[in-house]
C-alpha cells in the first residue's frame, strides 16, 4: 500500500504487537471482571491476567530489539521504541503487584482500574514510537484520557474526584496548547511526519520564524504540563494528593518518562535544526523548575505532595538534557530516567505499604517507623537517599553521569544551579528519614510486615536501587543502544 | 489567489465568529450562551467549506452544532435553576490581559508571515474535487493504525464517563443522574 | 623484604575487612553472642596487621628504590563502569605512597584502640551491636577514602563517612539535640560536598579524567587556564573545609559531640575531619600551581586557627573545648599545606591523632565515670582516677607543645615552615594560637582533675574505668609521648624507620625535607608553650579565682567567645530567614495561585452530571490557567520579541 505521495507503506501488524496485546488483554480484564459470578473467579484473577497479558506484551517487545522498522510511516520500531515499551511494561508490572492489596481495599471498579492502566500503558509506548505529530498526539490522549479517569478511583476520598477534575480541565487546557503548535508546526513543516519536519526545517526557514517560534512555545507549554515543568506543574501536587496512590506512583513514573520520551523524539528528531529557537526556553524552564519544586518541597507535610513537588523539581534536572542534548547527553537521561523511576516506586511502594497498614498520609505518621517496621523504614530511606543523590544509590551514579553530560554540552551554569537545587532538597527529604528514624512511634508500637506482595515489591524495587548504583554499566549499555536511532 | 468572493466570505464567517465566541463570555443566561455557542460552530463549518474541507464542515455541523449542543442544552436543563446564571469571575481582568496578549502574538504573526510561501510535501498536493473518499481510503488505509487507536480513545472515553457517575460507595445500579437529581433536590431548596 | 603475603597491590583488602564485618554484625549480629562486638574487633586487628605488612613493603619498595617515594604507585584498578565509549569510565583503583602510608596507621590504629575502648564504654547501651557495625561501616569508607586512586571513588568514600558520621552522631536520637547535630553536621558538610563536587566535575571537564595522578599532571602540564584551576581549586578546598570543619563551616564539628565520646575520639578528631586536610595535602601538586587557591588555604586555616582556640578558652563543656581545639589544630595543617609544607601538615596530622583521640577517650573516661561533662561540675578527679588523670595530662602536655611530648615536635616543624615560607604575619597569629592552645589545655586540665570537687555527688559516685577502656589510654599515651620524636629525622632513623617522616612525605619538586631542631626556634617555641600553661595555672588553679574575675573586666568579649562569635545565630538566621524565608514565599505564592488548599474534597465532586460547578468559583482552576498562559505568552513574547 502507499499513501497520498506514493510512499510505500509496511503495514506489518506484527510490529505492534505488544500494544495490540495489552489492549486485547484490557477487553478481557473488562469482561472478566463484569461476569465475575458468572464465570466464579476469585478478585485476584484479574491483576493475574494483567500481568500475564503485560508478560506478553514485553516478550513480544523484546522481539524486536535491534531492529529499526516502521509501521505505516507512523510508528517507529526501533531501540528506542523498545527501550521504552519494556521500562513500561516493568513499571506496570510492579505497580500492579506492589499496590495489589491497595487496589482490592481502596479502589473502585477493579476491572476498569486494571484495564485502563493497560491502556495507558499502550498509550506511553505508542508516544515513544510515534514518528508522526498526529499519532503522537493521539498517544498522549489515550495515556492521558486513561489517568484522567484512573485519577478519579479512590473509593471513599473526595479529594479523588476533585483532583480527577482538576486533571481533566487542565489537561484539556494543555492539550489545545499542544494542538495549536503542532499546527504551526505543521504549518512551518509542511508535514506531520518527523523526518520531513526535520528535513523542512533544515532547509532554512528564515521567513517562518515567528510561526515556528509561537509553535514551540505553545508545544513547550503543553508538553511542560505533561512533563509538570514550573509554571505548567500547578496540576501536579493536586493530582497527586487525590489520586489512589499506586496512580500517584504510575503517573511520576510513567506519565513523565513518556513525555521525555516524546521530547527526546521531538527535540532530537524534527525539532533539532531549530536549537537556538528552543534551547534558552528548555533552560529557563528547567532553572524555574529545580528552584521553584526544590523549594516548595521543603514546606509540604503531606508525603504524596512532597513527592509531587520533589518530582517536580527531579524533572528540572532532566529538562537540562533536552537542553544539551546530543547522544551522551540522550544516553545519560535514559539512565537517569530509569534510575528515577526505580528510586521513586521504591519509595511509593513503601508509602502504599505504610498506607495499608496506618491509611495516613502526613510526613508526621511515619514517626517512629524503624521501630515498628525497620525493613520498610530501610527501603523508603533508601530511596530518599538515593532520590537526594547519595552515593551507592541509583540516584547518584545516574543524577551524576546527566550532570556530566550536560557538563560537556557546555551549560556547566544549569549544573551548579542544579546541585544547588540538590543540596536543598537533602532537607526536605532528611525530614522524611528524621521522623522514621528519630522519634518514637505515637500509639502503636508493636512490630508489623507486609503483605507477601509488598516483600515482593518493596524488595525488588530495594535490589535495583543498590543495583544502579551500584554496577550501572548494563543500564547504560541498554540506554546508550536506544539513544543511538535518534542520532542516527 | 483566491477569489473575491472566498476572501469576503472568510472574513463574514470569522467576524461571526470571534463575536459569538467573545459574546459567550458576557452573557449570564447559559441558554443563550448554548445557543452562541451553536452560531460559532456553524461559523467554524463555514471556514471549513472556504478551505474546501466539505466533509469536515459537513461533520462539524453534524456532530457539534447538532449533537453535541443539544448534550448541552440537557445538562444545563438537569441543572437546577440557580445556577444556570455565569458566575462572576473574578479573573476577568487578567484574564482578558493574558488572552489580549497572545491573541495579538498570533495576530502579529499571522500577518507577518507570508504563508503561501510554504512549501513542503503536503502541500505539493493537487486539490481534491471530493475529500470524503480521500478521507476514507486514508483512514481505512494508510492511517489506520490513528483510526483503530482513536477509536480504542473513543471506548474507553466511554467506559470513563460511565465510571465516573457511576457512585462508588453504591455500585448497585443507582445511577449517578438519580443521585444528581438528589443533589438537585437539595440545591433546589436552598 | 622478604614478607610478600600483603603488599602495597593489596591494599583493596583494609576497606573489604570492616565492610564485611558492618555486613555480618548489623544483619547477623542478635545471633551472635555479645552482639559481634568482637568480630569488630578482630577485624580491626587483622586490618592494623595488614597495615603492617603493608607499610613493610613500602618501605622495602623504598629501600629498593623501585619508585620515588612521593610518586606512589597505582597498584590495583580495574574498569568498575565504562559507557559511553569511554566518555565516562569509572575505574576501581587503588593508590598508595608516602601520604597514604600515614594516613594508613593512624586510621587503622586508632580505631582499635577506640573499639576495645568502645567494648568497656558502650557496655549495656541499646543498640550496642548497631554501634559496632556503624563504626566499622566508617573505618571503611575512610580506608576505602585514603587509598582511593581517583577522584570519584574519593568522592564516593568521602558521603559514606559523612553518613556514618551522621549516623553515630545521631546514635542517641531520643535527644532532640543529637538528631539537631546530627542534621546540621550532615547538611553543612554536605554544602562543603557540594563545593567538592562542582570542582571534581570542572576538573573533569578539561582532562576528561577522574585519576589523580593524572589530574596532577595534567596541572602541571598547564592543561588548565590559570582561572579555571583556581575556582576548581577552590570548589575543592570548599569540601574539604566542609569536612575538617574549617572556617566557615565550622559550626557543625562542637554541636558533633552529642554523639558518643568514642565515635568523637575517632571520627570527629583522629579521622575523619582529617580527610579534608588529606584531600589537599592529595592534590597539594596542583594548589602549587594555583598560589592563590593555595592562599586561601593558609589563610582559611589561620583565622580558623585563631578563632577556634579563643573559643575554646571560654567553652564549659569538656568535649566542646576538645572539639574547638580538633578544629584550631585542623587549621594548624591547613595553615601549613597553605605555605606548601605537607611534610609539616601530614607529620601534625599524625602526632594529633594519636594525642587527640588519646584525649578525646579520657574525657570519655571521666564522662563515663562522673557522668558529667560540664568542667563546672568536675574538679579533683586525679584522686579518684589516676590513670585517666595521669594520660589525660600526657596528651594535655602533647597538645600544648610541650618538648619532648609528641605536639611539640610537629606543632615546632608548622611554625618553622610558616616563618620560612609564608608571610610573618601568619608565623605570629599562628604562634598566638599555640600560646593560647596551651592556655585553654590547661584549664581544662585544672578544672577537671584537680581544685576541689565541685558537685560532690558527682565526685563521690566517680570511681576509675575498667581496664578494658584504660589500656587504650595507656597505649594511646605511651605514643602520644613518643610518636613526635621516633619518626622525627635522626632519631627515628636509629631505630629503623627508613629516613623519619621527612624522607618519605615531600613533595617531588622541593625534594626531601630534613628536619633540623633549630635550637634557638625551638626555644622561642617552647618559651611559648610553658607560658601559656603558666597563664593557665595563674588563672585557673585553685578555684579559679582570677579567671573568674576576668570574665568581668570584659563581659561583652567573654559573651562574644562563649556564643562563638555569633555565627551560628547568623547561619541560623540565613537559613530560618533567607533560605526557609524563600521556601516559604514561594510556597506561599504556589498556595495563593496554585492551590489555596490543595485538593480537599470540599467540593463533593459527585460526578460530571451533579454540575456543582461552584468550585470553580473557589479561584484554583482559573488560576492554574492563568499561570500556563502567563507562561506561554512569555515564552511567545520573549522569543518573537528578540528575534
Amino acid at each position: 500500500m502507499t499513501d497520498l505521495l506514493g510512499n510505500d507503506l509496511n503495514l506489518q501488524y506484527e510490529l505492534l504487537g505488544p500494544e495490540i496485546a495489552l489492549v486485547i488483554t484490557a477487553a478481557l480484564v473488562l469482561f472478566a471482571d463484569a461476569f465475575r459470578r458468572e464465570l466464579k473467579i476469585g478478585q485476584s484473577a484479574i491483576p493475574a491476567i494483567s500481568i500475564l497479558g503485560l508478560v506478553v506484551a514485553l516478550l513480544l517487545s523484546l522481539l524486536w530489539i535491534d531492529e529499526n522498522k516502521d509501521f505505516a510511516r507512523l510508528v517507529t520500531i526501533d531501540n528506542f521504541t523498545t527501550f521504552f515499551r519494556v521500562l513500561f511494561i516493568a513499571v506496570t508490572v510492579v505497580v500492579i503487584i506492589g499496590s495489589h492489596e491497595y487496589i482490592e481495599r481502596r479502589v473502585s471498579h477493579l476491572g476498569e482500574f486494571y484495564s485502563l492502566l493497560l491502556l495507558s500503558t499502550v498509550g506511553a509506548m505508542l508516544m515513544a514510537g510515534a514518528r508522526d505529530l498526529l499519532t503522537a498526539y493521539l498517544a498522549i490522549e489515550v495515556m492521558s484520557f486513561s489517568l484522567y479517569i484512573l485519577v478519579s478511583l479512590a473509593k471513599s476520598d473526595t479529594r479523588s474526584g476533585e483532583a480527577s477534575l482538576k486533571y481533566v480541565l487542565l489537561g484539556g487546557v494543555a492539550s489545545a496548547m499542544l494542538l495549536y503548535g503542532l499546527s504551526f508546526l505543521y504549518g512551518v513543516g509542511g508535514s506531520t511526519q518527523y523526518t520531513e519536519i526535520a528535513a523542512a526545517l533544515s532547509d532554512g526557514t528564515s521567513t517562518l520564524e515567528l510561526p515556528l517560534l509561537l509553535g514551540l512555545a505553545l508545544i513547550i507549554a503543553g508538553l511542560g504540563f505533561k512533563a509538570s515543568a514550573v509554571p505548567f506543574h500547578m496540576w501536579t501536587p493536586d493530582a497527586y494528593e487525590g489520586a489512589p496512590i499506586p496512580i500517584t506512583a504510575y503517573l511520576s513514573a510513567t506519565s513523565k518518562a513518556a513525555t521525555f520520551a516524546l521530547l527526546l523524539r521531538w527535540f532530537a528528531g524534527p525539532l533539532l535544526p531549530a536549537i537556538d529557537s528552543w534551547q534558552w526556553m528548555i533552560s529557563v524552564l528547567a532553572v524555574l523548575t529545580m528552584v521553584i519544586g526544590n523549594l516548595v518541597a521543603l514546606q509540604q507535610s503531606n508525603i504524596k505532595r512532597l513527592l509531587a513537588y520533589s518530582s517536580i523539581g527531579q524533572v528540572g534536572f532532566m529538562l537540562m538534557a533536552i537542553v544539551t542534548i546530543s547522544d551522551q547527553t540522550g544516553s545519560a537521561l535514559l539512565l537517569h530516567l530509569s534510575g528515577y523511576i526505580i528510586t521513586n516506586l521504591a519509595v511509593f511502594m513503601g508509602v502504599i505499604a505504610f498506607y495499608n497498614r496506618t491509611g495516613r498520609e502526613e510526613i508526621v505518621a511515619f514517626r517512629g517507623l524503624a521501630q515498628t517496621n525497620p525493613y520498610l523504614a530501610l527501603v523508603i530511606t533508601a530511596g530518599l537517599f538515593s532520590l537526594a543523590g547519595m552515593p551507592l544509590l541509583a540516584g547518584f551514579l545516574t543524577k551524576f553521569i546527566l550532570f556530566q553530560s550536560v557538563v560537556s554540552g557546555g551549560y556547566t551554569w544549569l549544573v551548579v544551579t542544579a546541585l544547588l537545587a540538590s543540596t536543598v532538597s537533602l532537607y526536605y527529604y532528611l525530614q522524611v528519614i528524621r521522623q522514621m528514624y528519630m522519634y518514637q512511634p505515637e500509639g502503636d508500637a508493636s512490630r508489623w510486615r507486609l503483605s507477601p506482595t509488598g516483600y515482593l515489591a518493596t524488595g525488588a524495587m530495594l535490589v535495583g536501587v543498590v543495583w544502579v548504583g551500584v554496577y550501572a554499566a548494563p543500564f547504560y549499555t541498554a540506554a546508550d543502544r536506544a539513544i543511538a536511532p535518534l542520532f542516527t | 489567489m483566491d477569489s473575491v468572493g472566498v476572501v469576503i466570505a472568510f472574513y463574514v464567517l470569522s467576524a461571526i465568529t470571534i463575536v459569538s465566541a467573545a459574546s459567550i463570555f458576557l452573557l449570564r443566561n447559559l441558554v443563550h450562551a448554548i445557543v452562541l455557542l451553536v452560531v460559532v460552530f456553524l461559523g467554524m463549518a463555514g471556514l471549513f467549506l472556504t478551505l474546501s474541507a466539505d466533509f469536515i464542515a459537513v461533520a462539524q455541523i453534524l456532530i457539534y452544532a447538532g449533537a453535541i449542543s443539544v448534550l448541552f442544552v440537557f445538562a444545563v436543563m438537569l441543572t437546577p435553576l440557580a445556577s444556570r446564571d455565569n458566575g462572576n469571575s473574578l479573573y476577568a481582568g487578567p484574564g482578558l490581559l493574558l488572552g489580549g496578549a497572545i491573541a495579538a502574538i498570533v495576530v502579529v504573526t499571522a500577518f507577518d508571515v507570508e504563508w503561501n510561501q510554504l512549501t513542503g510535501v503536503a502541500l505539493e498536493q493537487r486539490s481534491f474535487t471530493d475529500t470524503i473518499e480521500v478521507i476514507g481510503n486514508q483512514l481505512l488505509g494508510p492511517h489506520v493504525l490513528a483510526f483503530e487507536v482513536a477509536s480504542v480513545l473513543l471506548l474507553f472515553a466511554l467506559l470513563g464517563a460511565i465510571v465516573l457517575v457511576t457512585d462508588p460507595n453504591n455500585e448497585d445500579g443507582t445511577t449517578a443522574e438519580e443521585e444528581a437529581g438528589k443533589d438537585t433536590a437539595v440545591g433546589g431548596s436552598e | 623484604m622478604g614478607i610478600d603475603l600483603v603488599g602495597m597491590e593489596d591494599v583493596w583488602i583494609l576497606p573489604a575487612i570492616p565492610f564485611a564485618v558492618f555486613i555480618l554484625v548489623s544483619f547477623f549480629g542478635r545471633l551472635i553472642p555479645r552482639n559481634g562486638d568482637f568480630i569488630a574487633v578482630l577485624g580491626m586487628a587483622l586490618v592494623v596487621l595488614l597495615v603492617g605488612l603493608v607499610l613493610v613493603d613500602f618501605q622495602g619498595a623504598f629501600h629498593d628504590e623501585v619508585f620515588a617515594p612521593i610518586a606512589g604507585a597505582n597498584t590495583y584498578s580495574f574498569d568498575w563502569i565504562d559507557i559511553g565509549d569511554g566518555f565516562f569510565v569509572i575505574e576501581f583503583s587503588t593508590y598508595v605512597d608516602a601520604v597514604t602510608m600515614v594516613m594508613l596507621p593512624v586510621v587503622s590504629f586508632v580505631s582499635l584502640m577506640v573499639l576495645v575502648y568502645s567494648i568497656g564504654y558502650m557496655k549495656g547501651e541499646a543498640r550496642y551491636g548497631w554501634y559496632f557495625a556503624a563504626l566499622s561501616f566508617f573505618v571503611a569508607a575512610m580506608l576505602l577514602l585514603v587509598i582511593s586512586g581517583n577522584l570519584l571513588q574519593l568522592y564516593l568514600a568521602w558521603e559514606g563517612v559523612g553518613l556514618a558520621s551522621y549516623l553515630l552522631i545521631g546514635f542517641y536520637w531520643e535527644r532532640q539535640s543529637a538528631a539537631e547535630a546530627a542534621k546540621k553536621a550532615f547538611i553543612t558538610t554536605r554544602i562543603g560536598d557540594v563545593g567538592l563536587l562542582i570542582g571534581i566535575i570542572l576538573l573533569w571537564r578539561v582532562t576528561g579524567t577522574f585519576d589523580i595522578q593524572e589530574i596532577i599532571h595534567a596541572a602541571e602540564e598547564g592543561v588548565f587556564g590559570q582561572t579555571y584551576l583556581t575556582v576548581a581549586m577552590l570548589f575543592l578546598f570548599a569540601g574539604a573545609a566542609g569536612k575538617s570543619a574549617q572556617f566557615p563551616f565550622h559550626v557543625w564539628l562542637p554541636d558533633a559531640m552529642e554523639g558518643p565520646t568514642p565515635v568523637s575520639a575517632l571520627i570527629h578528631a583522629a579521622t575523619m575531619v582529617v580527610a579534608g586536610v588529606y584531600l589537599v595535602a592529595r592534590m597539594l601538586p596542583v594548589y602549587d600551581e594555583v598560589l592563590i587557591a593555595r592562599d586561601v588555604v593558609l589563610y582559611v586555616g589561620l583565622i580558623t586557627a585563631l578563632m577556634a582556640a579563643t573559643m575554646g578558652l571560654v567553652a564549659t563543656d569538656i568535649k566542646r573545648v576538645l572539639a574547638f581545639s580538633t578544629v584550631s589544630q585542623l587549621g594548624f595543617m591547613f595553615a601549613a599545606l597553605g605555605v606548601g609544607a605537607l611534610t609539616a601538615a601530614m607529620f601534625h596530622l599524625f602526632t594529633h591523632a594519636f594525642f587527640k583521640s588519646l584525649l578525646f577517650l579520657g574525657s570519655g573516661s571521666v564522662i563515663h565515670a562522673t557522668e558529667q561533662q560540664e568542667v563546672g561540675e568536675l574538679g579533683g578527679l586525679r584522686k579518684k582516677m589516676p590513670i585517666t588523670a595521669l594520660t589525660f595530662t600526657i596528651g594535655s602536655l602533647a597538645l600544648a607543645g610541650i618538648p619532648v611530648f609528641a605536639g611539640f615536635w610537629s606543632k615546632d616543624e608548622i611554625l618553622h615552615d610558616l616563618q620560612h615560607y609564608g608571610p610573618f604575619a601568619a608565623y605570629v597569629i599562628l604562634a598566638v594560637t599555640a600560646a593560647l592552645t596551651a592556655i585553654y589545655t590547661t584549664r581544662l586540665v585544672l578544672l577537671t582533675f584537680f581544685g576541689k570537687p565541685k558537685n560532690e555527688q558527682a565526685y563521690e559516685h566517680a570511681h576509675e574505668s575498667p581496664p578494658i577502656m584504660t589500656g587504650p589510654l595507656v597505649i594511646l599515651a605511651v605514643l602520644a609521648l613518643v610518636v613526635g620524636f621516633i619518626t622525627y629525622q635522626g632519631v627515628g632513623e636509629s631505630l629503623g624507620f627508613v629516613g623519619g617522616i621527612g624522607e618519605l612525605v615531600y613533595l617531588p619538586h622541593h625534594g626531601p625535607h630534613v628536619f633540623k631542631l633549630d635550637i634557638a626556634f625551638a626555644a622561642v617555641a617552647t618559651a611559648t608553650a610553658v607560658v601559656g600553661v603558666a597563664i593557665g595555672i595563674m588563672y585557673w588553679w585553685g578555684d579559679a579565682r582570677r579567671a573568674i574575675a576576668a570574665q568581668s573586666w570584659a563581659p561583652e568579649l567573654h559573651q562574644l567567645l562563649v556564643r562563638r562569635y555569633y555565627l551560628d545565630e547568623l547561619y541560623q538566621g540565613v537559613i530560618n530567614h533567607v533560605v526557609l524565608g524563600a521556601a516559604a514565599v514561594v510556597a506561599w505564592f504556589d498556595k495563593r495561585v496554585v492551590n489555596e488548599t490543595g485538593v480537599d474534597g470540599s467540593t463533593q465532586f459527585v460526578g460530571f452530571l451533579g454540575y456543582r460547578f461552584k468550585f470553580l468559583q473557589t479561584g484554583r482552576i482559573p488560576h492554574y490557567v492563568l499561570g500556563m498562559a502567563l507562561g506561554v505568552a512569555a515564552l511567545a513574547v520573549v522569543a518573537i520579541g528578540t528575534t
